[in-house]
Parts: C-alpha cells; structure tokens; sequence
C-alpha cells in the first residue's frame, strides 16, 4: 500500500502528423461507437411519441413520412393510478440507499487503506470476493432474515438491502481511491495531533469529492434502476418504486409498446439529470482508484 | 463539515419518512394480498369485480402485480413470506407448490370442506374445468379466468374476396389455403420467434388427431414418447401448413423464425397485409383491436375454431388460465376465494369496462360478452372437452426443448425423426427426475 507521489509527465509524441491522424481516428471511432449506442435510445424515444396504431403497422424509421406524433403515451403514463406516489417512493427508496454505502464504505475504506490492525489484508480480501456473489443468490436468505425482524415491506429493509449489496464495490472503488492521496498529508496531520477521525473528515474527504460523488451516481442509477429487490422486498403497492409500477401499467403479455416506451423514458429522466448535473465529476472521478498517480 | 451534518439531516429526514407510516398502518382494516400477473387494462378488470368485494365485505385487496410471477413467488415461498393468494399461469407449477406443502386445500379429497365448502366449487364449475385445480384428489385451486387458443383469425374481407367460407374441416383449411397460393398471395403469419405459437399450433393439432385422453399421456404424464407414431403424424399434418415456408409463410423461413407473436398478427391486419390467416389464442383479439383501432372486430377481423380433423375426434379447445391458489388459513381470504368463483363476482369481471376476460364459471351468461369476447367465450364454453395449453403442463426443460424442436422442424421440415429423437431424450431426462 505504498503510494508513488512523483507523477511523471507523459511525455507526447513530437511527429504532427501521427498526433494528427490518431486523433482523427480516435475522434471517428468515438463518432461510430456513439452512433451505435444512441440509435436504439433514438428509435424508443421516437416510439414513444408515435400512436399505438402506428407502432403496430410500421418501425421507427418510418416515422416522418408521414409525421404522426402525439403525447397521449406520455400522458398515459403520467395519468396512470399512483404514478406520482411511486415517484416519490422511488425518491424515498433511492437517496438513503444512495447515501448510507457512500458513509459507510468511506470510514471502512479509510481504515483499509490507511490505518493499521491485524486482519487488514484478509478482510480486504473478503470484501473483494464478496464481489462476485450474484445478488440473487442471496435473496432468499436475505429475505428469511428481514421476515424475522419484520423488515420485509419497510423502507429501513430496502434500504439495509440496498446499503449491503452497494458496499464491497464502494469499498473496493474507495480503498483504492484514497490508498493513492499523498502519504505525506496524511503524516504531516498526524504530526500536527490530528485524530484519524479529523484526518478523515478534513482531509480526505475533501480531497476524495470526485471520486465520491461518481460512485454516488453510480449507486444512484443501480438503485433508481432496481426491479428485482424491490419486487422481492417491497410487495405493498403503496411504496413500490416508479420501475416496479411501470410494469404493472403491462399486460401479461406486454403487447403495450406505447406504454413501455415513454415509461421508459419518464424513468430514464431522473437518472439523466443526475447525470447531467454531476458530469463533471463523474468524467473526472470515472478513473479513480484504478490507477495510483 | 457542513456537508457531513446537511447529510446526516437528509439520512434523519428520512428515517422518520420511513417509520412514521409503518406506526400509522397498524389499524383493524383486513387486508388480503393478491399476486398476480395481469397489469394495464387486465388489472382495471380485476380491480372492478374486486371493488364490489371490498365494498360489501370491507376487506381491503392488495394486488400485487409482477410479470416474472413464478420465479418471484417461488422466491417469496423460499424466504418465507408468499401473498395470500395468487393466480398461477400454470398447472404444472400449481401441482408442484401444492406437493411441496406450500397451498391451502380448498376442498379435500373425501369432498368435506377446506378452506372452502365443496360447493363453492361444484356450484359454479363444470366437471372438466374444476379437475384442472385438483392435485392427487385434492382441490387446490379454481380456474379463475380462461382463453380460448382455438382461434384462427383472420379478415372476412379478404376470404370475401378469395369466395371461401370459415373452414370447418381440416381439409377445407387446406383448400383455402391452396387457394390464396393459386391468387398469388402469403396464406400465413406466424410468429416463430416466440416458440409457444408454435407449440400451441402442434398441440391444437394433436388433440384433435388423438383426443384429450392421449394428449396428456403425452404432455402431462410423458406415458407416449414423442418418437410415438401419433407425433410424427401430427408434424406432417403441420408440414402440410409450414412446408414450402417460402411460399406459404409470410418472410419465408428466416421472417417466421425472427418475428414475434404481435408482428406476425399485425402483418395480417395492417393495411399493406404481407398474409391472410394468423393463428394464436382468443387473447389476440384484444391485442388487434388495440392495435388498429380504426377495424371493427367481427367485420373487418375475426375468428374460426381450429377446424376438426376427424367428426368423432371433434374440436378439443386448448385453452391457457390461471389457477387462483391459497397460501394463507385466514376467514378472509376463504371469502375472497368464494366471491372469485361466485357468479356475482365472475359476472362483473367478465363485464368490467376493460380488461374483460372470459370466465369459465359455467352460471355466467353468454350475453354479457363483448363480440370480441364472445368469440372466445364461445369457444370455451361450448368445448366439447377442455386441455390445459401442453407446454405448460410439460417439465420446464421438456417443455423449452418441445419450442426449440419446433423451431428446427420449421427451418427443416424433413427431419423430423431426428428432431424427434432429440426431443424424446430430452424429456426422459426431465419427466424422470
């Protein structure tokens, strides 16, 4: 866990025309994968402007000859029974499930990554594994155990669930993270009579922003998104999440493609303005802990 | 740190949001939880005959809708916290929950009563449709709504046009079929991708080759192999349909196999039709007329029954349902289990002003249908023997491989001894274990 503190400067090819054309490449290259990606995003979100009767007889593409568009789709989904309370259950469920990991993996990551005690390595380890264990394995234990404290169907219960399946990946992101922040800052602190818990708190913390705040949009998208745990763990239709009402506006055979698609858009909205809003720190922070500078 | 103390505020905040309402919910209104698969317009439908419940009874439903209900349920089960009833798609998977200790009896095998009176069930249920809910002698569950996957549909206009009538033999589908290839035209869609429109074509056509005794002898119990003469019978009668795919099926072999169940209906009604006949369930009518609302059902599309091969073999009609079971011993929900099979209760869903279904309750009026639903409540209720949909009463293995066997046999119609020969293995193993 030693960190290098030299960074040197990458040193950049001198010869124009190579920079030149590896960069048109990478740009064009970009420019395709982009166009790959958002085509399907295009083509549902063109759909869910479309009538029913016109998804049903011809394909997205086919839309502007001729131009038919309306926002009944939207409007009946936003209309449906409920729509606005499960928005707000979405809310309720999402922030704490976004907040709670990111307080906890950040004291357990600074205790892995900077203070010293028996077991450190193991313990990094477990969490490490802990990784790789599909979260539907565990759901009928889990749910075993929250019948036996009364948690199923409660707001603390999703949330503890939620808290637990985030941590080892906002562990693992963190360790690393703050395992590369100058040592020396760290010990001149401890020298001045710092505590470790005002090392923490006015230190790395401040220092660790970016990489905080893109695996608080990371937690936020996982948990936004999330069908399965609230399915499982939410049965009570008065505090389902947006997703799982979304499904319910289906038929057993989901013949509803007018419905699905501007559901899924409505949806998609909140994630996409968190996005937007913290950008910033997400391009930034999208790195952090991969590499010790 | 600001920020810290702004964040332990929000986690307060909302720790109170959450306990608040769990104290304020803890008052003497009964509650029955209810999953079931149906959402959208099915649950308006649901929802209308339960209203009139809460509203004589005061006991509240909870509907509980998901799509993925078997695998959520079993998970439920598992962990130990089930809703107190649910309608389950499949026979199969009620006949195991209930040898696994999991379901209320609702009425036990010596006829006394369950969780219910004999009569509940006796009262409103004919003979064929109340064995569909028993396991080993018990009753364990009631069809709750039924479908017709009799149906054919297709647009009097165009059989108009070609001078044929709706076939009521084999043999003039044939016909029919021969003569929109001699016009020139597709005769069929069908949506391949989706391997259960294939598997309910070779199931409609092997009840009515062999009859409902052999054909659960084949689906439910495995006692005849699918090597038997009687499936390889009931495949060349399908070739007779599938083969030449490049001029019988719309988009040839790689359009069926690619498409799904809803293009391949709306390939036969859109206004540039690439085929003529489509078959799948009764439930497609809704979907049609949703689809293109501008076409008048009856007039402009509808529906004949999957036409008989032979007069005393007749017109089995292989249906789809959902089995309404018990998890919980409560007075209550033994009074939702009797308002779901009463005649009341199955009346007013079989007339909500949407999501309609059909009901096999037999004390339900024919008239109260809709002309879309008539055809299929027709259907269900003048069938001359009723079999439950045969992928669903196979293993899921068996019944996955019957799909993709049929997959094959539609890109290659000549081998069906190998395919066949696949399939039967593939059932031996799952029928055994």
């Amino acid at each position: 866990m030693t960190a290098i503190t030299t960074s040197k400067p990458i040193t950049r090819t001198n010869k124009r025309g190579l920079r030149f054309s590896s960069r048109w490449l990478i740009h064009l290259t970009l420019f395709v994968l982009a166009v790959i990606w958002l085509t399907p995003s295009l083509g549902l979100l063109i759909t869910s402007f479309r009538p029913r009767e016109a998804i049903a007889s011809s394909g997205w593409w086919t839309a502007f000859s001729p131009a038919r568009f309306t926002f009944e789709n939207y409007a009946l989904v936003l209309n449906a029974q409920g729509m606005g309370d499960s928005f707000l259950n979405s809310f309720k469920i999402t922030l704490p499930s976004t907040f709670l990991p990111l307080f906890f993996a950040s004291i357990a990551a600074y205790a892995l990554a900077w203070m010293r005690f028996p077991g450190r390595n193991v313990l990094q380890l477990l969490i490490l594994a802990l990784l790789v264990i599909p979260i539907q394995t565990t759901l009928v234990p889990v749910l075993q155990f929250f019948n036996q404290f009364r948690l199923t169907g409660t707001y603390i219960g999703i949330w503890i669930a939620h808290t637990a399946y985030g941590m080892p990946f906002s562990i693992y992101l963190l360790t690393n993270f703050f395992s590369s922040l100058p040592r020396e800052l760290l010990e001149s602190a401890k020298i001045d009579g710092a505590s470790e818990w005002v090392i923490f708190a006015r230190i790395v913390i401040p220092l660790s922003v970016l990489a905080l705040a893109s695996l608080a949009i990371f937690q936020f998208m996982w948990v936004w998104n999330d069908l399965l745990i609230a399915l499982i763990f939410m049965s009570d239709p008065a505090t389902q999440p947006v997703t799982v009402r979304i499904q319910a506006l289906l038929g057993t055979y989901a013949t509803e493609w007018h419905i699905m698609s501007a559901a899924a858009f409505i949806s998609m909205s909140v994630p996409l303005l968190v996005f937007f809003a913290l950008q910033r720190y997400f391009v930034t922070g999208l790195t952090a802990g991969a590499v010790k500078a | 740190m600001h920020k810290r103390m702004l964040l332990i505020a929000i986690l307060f905040v909302f720790t109170l949001l959450a306990i608040v309402p769990m104290a304020a919910a803890q008052d003497d209104v009964q509650f029955v939880s209810f999953m079931t698969t149906f959402g959208g317009s099915e649950l308006e439908g649901l929802r209308h005959s339960l209203d009139e419940f809460t509203a004589q009874t005061g006991i509240q439903v909870i509907i509980e809708s998901n799509r993925q209900l078997v695998p959520i349920l079993r998970t439920r089960l598992a962990g130990g916290s089930p809703p107190d009833v649910a309608l389950i798609p499949q026979p199969g998977t009620l006949a195991e929950f209930a040898r696994a200790g999991y379901l209320i009896p609702l009425v036990n095998a010596d006829g006394s009563a369950g969780l219910v009176d004999a009569a509940v069930v006796s009262d409103n249920y004919s003979p064929a449709i109340a064995d569909l809910g028993v396991v080993d002698g018990v009753t364990y569950g009631i069809l709750a709504k039924a479908n017709s996957k009799s149906t054919m549909w297709y647009s009097p206009a165009s059989f108009a046009e070609l001078g044929v009538e709706p076939p009521t033999t084999w043999d003039e589908l044939l016909a029919i079929q021969q003569a929109y290839l001699d016009a020139g035209l597709t005769p069929w869609s069908i949506g391949g991708s989706d391997s259960w429109t294939l598997t309910d074509w070779f199931e409609n056509i092997y009840v009515r080759q062999n009859g409902p005794e052999k054909y659960l002898q084949l689906f439910a119990t495995h006692e005849v192999a699918w090597t038997d003469p009687s499936v390889v019978a009931a495949l060349e009668a399908f070739q007779q349909i599938v083969d030449p795919a490049d001029t019988n099926l719309a988009g040839g072999v790689e359009g069926t196999l690619s498409t799904d169940f809803i293009t391949a209906a709306n390939m036969v009604f859109r206004p540039d039709n690439e085929a003529e006949m489509y078959y799948e369930g009764g439930f497609m009518g809704g979907i049609i007329s949703s689809n293109f609302p501008e076409l008048t059902p009856i007039d402009d599309f509808n529906a004949f029954l999957f036409p008989p091969f032979s007069e005393d073999m007749g017109a089995p009609v292989v249906g789809g349902g959902d089995l309404l079971a018990v998890f919980s011993d409560r007075p209550e929900v033994a009074q939702l289990v009797e308002w779901m099979a009463s005649t009341e209760g199955n009346t007013l869903w079989a007339t909500a002003p949407a999501g309609a279904v059909v009901s096999p309750n037999m004390n339900v009026d024919l008239g109260v249908y809709s002309p879309l639903a008539a055809i299929d409540a027709g259907q269900v209720a003048g069938a001359s023997a009723f079999v439950f949909d045969g992928s669903d009463l196979m293993p899921p293995a068996a019944s996955e491989g019957f799909g993709i066997a049929l997959q094959e046999f539609i890109a290659n119609p000549g081998d069906i001894e190998s395919i066949l020969q696949d399939l039967e293995d593939t059932a031996a193993a799952s029928y055994s274990s």
